[in-house]
């Protein structure tokens, strides 16, 4: 919707408004009432159900009772016509067949005397009739094994004097099944007083009654049990609990203290309607729970809760569907109306923020299209604010117009007079940036050339420092130079020297090679000795010992003239490569002699080129300094020009200012009322 | 017993100082031609042609160097009854002489038929010393040669 087009996110439109109001509204109310509905509904549902569960429960026990009193009349009979006929014995088995016979319900059926008070000497006298197949059975109950005084059936009404139902219980002197039996007592005249002689029973089969129990349909899935008077289950459709736990054990095992309480109202006789958890179907139920008068069991019936009251869902989800179709009705008619209430303001208001964007002309055409809109208008308060919104432009169109057409003639003026001041102001500013320009130049050749003469004065020092170090240098290579000299002198008479040892040590040799050969002439000599000497026997042994004497001396001559030879001859090659080397080395030493005076001559050279060049330093030193006054001159004449230019530069830029302001104002005019487009 | 040692190759050998002479240096030799190569040829010794044999290359090894104490030996050569002939016998190393008693001298237990000269074995610290037979050292045909005016020997 285009109401809400210039509106911040937090204003909401009308229509929105008054259709939330309404929404919230109706929610509310129909909430109210479905809840109200749902309770009350719900009261009398479970009123009902709670009624409807009594009757079940009642008609139930009623249909069990019938059956139980139908089974009870046949030993009250029996034990009446025993009192009164004292029957015979065939007669007395006779009636036991029969009644097992004629009555469905009854399973078995036993006369059960006092010990020796059928027959003198007979202590036992029990016979018992039971149902097998089609045809009865009978057995003789008591033995020493088999002590009927003390059962339950037998003692509680001999005590009690009256008929009794016993706690189900199993048979174990006959049929071995779970039985539950109806006991009455007779009596004899003994000595004129009434004793007690016997019990005439009916038994019941507890199959029967559970099949009985179990029959009974409630709901869906509800179910129903018997507990007997001890709160034992008697039937339940979790087989494990009949005979064997009690409503009691069960409370003991869940710690459910609500399930003992009603245990014992149960066992009490009471009858009720109560919510617990079940166990069997696993979700919460009811149970409805009255007395069975005859036998003094309960009867307990369980509804799942969801079956009882699905009739209660159903009613809330159909009320509740029924309930958001109106809604949604409802929610439609709203805006529907919203629509056409807020259509009118819509069109005004779209029209209003034409013309405030400055459309006028747009607004003046789209006028006729309003006019006819606004004139089926049938509320009144809209027809008269459409009338006066419609005059109120056309006055609006009318004063733009006017308004516009003096602002352009202002504007042109002010524009002119701004133009020829622009252009004045534009001619000041080239003249002072002109002479600034020369100004700047000037200065920049004048630091240029200070930088030049620093820079030569630097050049000069290094020269005459480079012309110092040269000399320094020069001095250094003359002292090694003479070194070099004495060095080659001093390894030439190591030369000559090593020379007269080799030639030394020729002679050596030369001596050595003829003490060799005396050596050798002495040997000989003192062989021929010895073999004189051994050719004059006797008196040649003392010459004999002289002449070995002397082989041995000249053998020793001989081994120290090789050992010296030896010596001589290493001496000689050591000395020969000593030579060699100093020659070698002597060679080298020239060499650096002859390097060394070639970088002196070099750097002599160099001292004197350089000597040469510090007067021409100073001249170009002298020439640049005046070149820079001069520029410095130059310099200071150009700033004050300058100066001068951007003073009257100045004085324009204020007139030019002045001039601009006045075309601001009238540009705003222009532009304020340019904002309302007359020619659309 | 005098012995004068000498060296064949690297074996030591003696002669009796009895059939000794002299020992002289070498000297060079005049060749006798197509003699046997042991024959080394002649030389004058104390004005008397003597010839001389190289013992190195009679026993079949090569020549005797030229060293210094490479000496003639020059013996006794039996050539009759009673009378001797010099002969010269170049050995090596001949620097050295030793006492020896007969008993000292064993037998060569071997007999090279060739080497008729080779005599009985002593021995001292340093190793065997063969004596040499002066008497066999030459067969009769190069005895001929040597000694012709001498005639067969007896």
């Amino acid at each position: 919707m285009k109401i809400a087009q210039n509106s911040s996110p937090r204003q909401w439109g009308l229509a929105l408004k008054l259709g939330l109001l309404m929404l919230v509204g109706t929610t509310l109310i129909f909430g109210c009432v479905f809840a109200y509905n749902y309770s009350n509904s719900r009261r009398l549902i479970f009123e009902k159900v709670q009624e409807n569960a009594r009757h079940l429960t009642l008609a139930t026990l009623s249909r069990i009772e019938s059956t139980l009193i139908a089974v009870e009349k046949q030993p009250l009979f029996m034990a009446r016509l025993i009192e009164e006929d004292h029957p015979t014995r065939e007669e007395l088995l006779l009636m036991g067949r029969n009644a097992v016979l004629a009555n469905p319900e009854i399973y078995g059926s036993i006369f059960a005397f006092e010990p020796h008070g059928y027959e003198k000497g007979k202590e036992y006298y029990a016979p018992y009739h039971y149902r097998e197949g089609d045809k009865t059975k009978l057995v003789w109950f008591g033995s020493a094994d088999y002590h009927y005084f003390n059962l339950d059936w037998y003692m509680i009404p001999r005590e009690l004097n009256r008929p009794i139902w016993t706690e189900p219980y199993f048979d174990e002197g006959g049929t071995e099944k779970l039985i539950s039996t109806f006991s009455v007592p007779f009596y004899r005249q003994v000595k004129g007083k009434k004793t007690f002689w016997g019990v005439v029973t009916a038994d019941i089969e507890l199959d029967w009654l559970a099949r009985l129990v179990d029959s009974v349909k409630v709901l869906k899935t509800g179910y129903a049990f018997l507990i007997s008077q001890n709160g034992v289950f008697v039937t339940n459709p979790m087989k494990d609990l009949v005979m064997r736990e009690s409503i009691f054990d069960r409370a003991e095992e869940e710690n459910d203290l609500e399930l003992r309480r009603l245990g014992r109202d149960m066992v009490r006789g009471g009858e009720g309607f109560y919510r617990y958890y079940s166990r069997y179907l696993n979700k919460p139920c009811w149970m409805y729970y009255a007395p069975l008068h005859t036998t003094g069991w309960s009867l307990v019936v369980v509804f799942p809760e969801d079956e009882l009251f699905a009739d209660l869902h159903q009613l809330s989800r159909r009320v509740a569907g029924m309930g958001a179709l109106g809604f949604a009705g409802l929610i439609f008619m709203a805006l529907v109306m919203m629509r056409r209430l807020v259509k009118p303001i819509a069109w005004i208001t779209n029209l209003a923020d034409q013309m405030a964007s400055g459309d006028l002309g747009g607004a003046m055409r789209n006028m006729e299209t309003f006019e006819r809109d606004t004139a089926r208008l049938t509320t009144r308060e809209y027809s008269r604010l459409a009338r006066s919104f419609i005059s109120m432009t056309r006055s609006l169109y009318a004063l733009i117009g006017q308004v516009r057409q003096s602002g352009v003639q202002v504007t042109e003026t002010s524009a002119e007079i701004a133009a020829s001041a622009r252009q004045l102001e534009v001619t000041a500013a080239e003249q002072a940036a002109s002479t600034q320009e020369v100004s700047k130049t000037s200065r920049g050749i004048s630091s240029r050339s200070q930088a030049l003469v620093t820079t030569m004065k630097e050049v000069s020092a290094v020269a005459a420092h480079t012309a110092e170090l040269a000399g320094r240098g020069r001095s250094g290579l003359e002292n090694m130079e003479a070194g070099m000299q004495k060095l080659i002198q001093a390894t030439s008479a190591i030369s000559s020297r090593l020379s007269a040892i080799s030639e030394k040590a020729v002679s050596i040799g030369s001596i050595v090679k003829t003490i060799n050969k005396v050596a050798d002439q002495t040997n000989l000599l003192s062989l021929n000795a010895g073999i004189e000497a051994e050719k004059a026997g006797e008196y040649g042994l003392g010459f004999s010992v002289v002449a070995r004497e002397i082989r041995r001396l000249a053998d020793q001559t001989a081994q120290a003239t090789k050992d010296i030879r030896r010596m001589v001859d290493e001496m000689h090659g050591a000395v020969s490569s000593g030579v060699m080397e100093m020659d070698k080395f002597v060679e080298q030493v020239r060499q650096g002699g002859e390097d060394v005076s070639r970088i002196n001559g070099q750097l002599g050279e160099i001292i004197g080129q350089v000597r040469c060049l510090t007067p021409q330093f100073d001249a170009i030193n002298n020439d640049m300094q005046a070149q820079s006054a001069g520029a410095e001159q130059i310099s200071e004449a150009m700033d004050q020009l300058s100066l001068a230019a951007g003073q009257i530069k100045d004085s324009l830029q204020e007139f030019n200012r002045v001039t601009q302001h006045l075309n601001g104002a009238a540009q705003g005019l222009a532009q304020e009322v340019a904002r309302f487009r007359v020619d659309g | 017993m005098l012995q004068i040692l000498f060296y064949i190759g690297d074996e030591r050998y003696a002669l009796d100082s009895r059939d000794v002479a002299e020992i002289v240096p070498l000297v060079h030799f005049k060749e006798i031609p197509r003699a046997p190569d042991y024959v080394l040829g002649v030389f004058l010794y104390r004005g008397v042609v003597t010839p001389a044999l190289d013992l190195c290359r009679l026993a079949g090894k090569p020549r005797c160097r030229n060293l210094m104490s490479t000496r003639i030996i020059l013996v006794h050569y039996p050539v009759r009854e009673g009378q001797t002939r010099l002969l010269g016998l170049v050995a090596e190393r001949v620097t050295d002489t030793a006492y020896r008693t007969e008993g000292q001298v064993a037998s060569p237990g071997v007999a090279a038929k060739d080497a008729p000269w080779l005599g009985g074995v002593a021995s001292d610290s340093r190793g065997l010393i063969q004596a040499v037979r002066v008497g066999q050292l030459l067969t009769d045909d190069v005895r001929a040669i040597l000694f012709p005016e001498e005639g067969a020997p007896s």
